[in-house]
């Protein structure tokens, strides 16, 4: 390896990325004229949460770094790297797709397409 | 160390089949909660005292019975998402009463116990009684 490759190399493995990749817990809610996602990422701010929609594709990414300074005696959660992606069937405006975070729970709600949505005919 | 009593159900997954559904595509293995119990915690011992963090994400702090009782800490409470207005298609969040219980390293002061719950995750510091801190011993030289 070159000296850039090998700094480059030894640079990644000090990090303290996370390396466990888990696909956070979601429910999902269907509503008459919205679904509605409820997904679990505790200790993740706002901010630090990248929901990204592109060509029918929802994805949600959040890395929770060290959940804490020290060492523990137990340890059953830490460092970890939430991500998911959903394929949104057509039917669904992605300019109106809206995201809120509360207690470590992110909602996205995806509002039906005007065009989708049933409606009234009327018949002369 | 760890004495788990769990109520709460299995995660529920529902199979997807029609295409007017979302599905996902799952990058790795998710974390399997109904094999370990809930919820996770973890532990940390200072010198001055014991911290506990529970990741409990989506309740209402209010209902959540934390207790301290002679060297050991209960948490329990239950988690009850709203599903109203609505069909659920997919249920995997954890449901239903948990109960967890921390047999503590050394003895807490239980009128000093402070609990915040923040961002989905409980954490709880006990500062350790007088008697357990370290002592400092000095030496004595002739």
């Amino acid at each position: 390896m070159s000296q850039k490759e090998t700094t480059e190399a030894v640079r990644m493995q000090n990090t303290a990325e996370p390396t466990t990749i888990y696909s956070p817990f979601t429910d999902i809610l269907e509503r008459e004229d919205s679904i509605q996602l409820r997904i679990d990422l505790p200790g993740m701010e706002a901010s630090q949460i990248d929901v990204k929609y592109e060509d029918g594709t929802l994805s949600i990414a959040a890395v929770r770094k060290d959940v804490g300074p020290g060492d523990f005696l137990h340890q059953e959660f830490g460092a970890t790297h939430f991500r998911r992606t959903f394929t949104i069937p057509d039917g669904y405006d992605p300019d109106k797709i809206e995201g809120s975070l509360e207690a470590g729970v992110l909602t996205l709600t995806l509002a039906r397409a005007e065009s989708f949505r049933p409606r009234r005919i009327e018949i002369h | 160390m760890f004495r788990n009593d769990w109520f709460g159900r299995f995660p529920f997954f529902e199979a997807v089949p029609d295409a007017g559904t979302l599905f996902d595509r799952l990058l790795q293995e998710r974390p399997v909660y109904a094999t370990r119990a809930y919820p996770p915690l973890n532990v940390r011992e200072d010198p001055d005292r014991i911290e506990v963090m529970a990741e409990i994400p989506g309740i209402d702090p209010n209902t959540l019975d934390v207790k301290v009782q002679d060297n050991t800490l209960l948490i329990r409470g239950s988690r009850t998402p709203d599903e109203e207005g609505g069909k659920l298609l997919r249920r995997e969040r954890q449901r239903g009463a948990f109960q967890r219980e921390v047999a503590l390293p050394a003895k807490v002061d239980h009128h000093q116990v402070e609990a915040e719950y923040r961002l989905g995750i409980l954490t709880i510091t006990m500062p350790k009684a007088a008697e357990a801190r370290p002592h400092v011993i000095k030496i004595k030289s002739a």
